[in-house]
């Protein structure tokens, strides 16, 4: 656990291992990681807002459930990039195969039931006002 | 091909350039909702890790090649740094 959080930091020691790649590898790497923080970032600023400008709902807490959710998603997305990129270089170098993941599948699920969620929430709003 | 090598470099340096952007806006929401709450110093912090960031983040893609050490982290742990204070501030 240690040590991959000191890969982390320490890009001498993915650099370290292994051979060089083609450096355009590197920078798509790169550019990956910088999407995933983006993602984590639209999670964050959603959280944000949800917190900031949603009016209070019907169900107690709700407003502050679902900001807290999409800001935990949003913070796992950027650990989970950092991880991810040290793992891609390292696959790289050693001419091995990139790290497969399942994370994109888990945060697919979980941004689509969460709108499902809302969706029905939203429904069974409209019609309990009617 | 001539001109290949620079192009994968400056996709990266608009990529950076997009984020820088992203956490710019992030900033923007965490400081509001810190003057909402009437805490002057998280206000003072959020603004500070997004210029933090930014100075980074232009050195990095002023240096062709390879990123370096720890840059990537850093810009990581300040998305998590925008998390937990969204965090601290629903629960506060």
């Amino acid at each position: 656990m240690l040590g991959v959080i000191r890969r982390w930091f320490d890009t001498d020691d993915v650099r370290g291992t292994g051979t060089t790649p083609d450096y355009r590898f590197s920078l798509a790497n790169e550019r990956t990681f910088l999407a995933w923080i983006r993602t984590g970032l639209a999670l964050v600023a959603g959280g944000l807002a949800a917190a900031q400008f949603l009016p209070p709902l019907p169900i107690a807490y709700l407003r502050e459930g679902i900001a807290i959710a999409l800001l935990l998603l949003g913070g796992a997305v950027a650990v989970r990039a950092v991880d991810h990129w040290a793992r891609t270089e390292r696959a790289m170098r050693l001419g091995r195969d990139l790290p497969a993941s399942r994370f994109p599948a888990v945060l697919a699920i979980l941004v689509g039931v969460g709108a499902l969620v809302l969706v029905a929430a939203v429904v069974v709003q409209a019609f309990d006002g009617a | 091909m001539e001109r290949e090598p620079g192009v994968p470099f400056e996709r990266t340096q608009l990529a950076w350039r997009r984020t820088l952007l992203a956490m710019g806006a992030v900033a923007v929401l965490g400081a509001r909702m810190a003057a909402v709450d009437s805490l002057p110093l998280v206000v003072a912090a959020a603004v500070a890790v997004w210029i933090a960031a930014f100075v980074l983040g232009r050195r990095r893609i002023r240096t062709p090649g390879l990123p370096a050490r720890g840059v990537l982290t850093l810009l990581a742990l300040a998305t998590v740094g925008y998390a937990g204070l969204g965090v601290f501030l629903v629960l506060a």
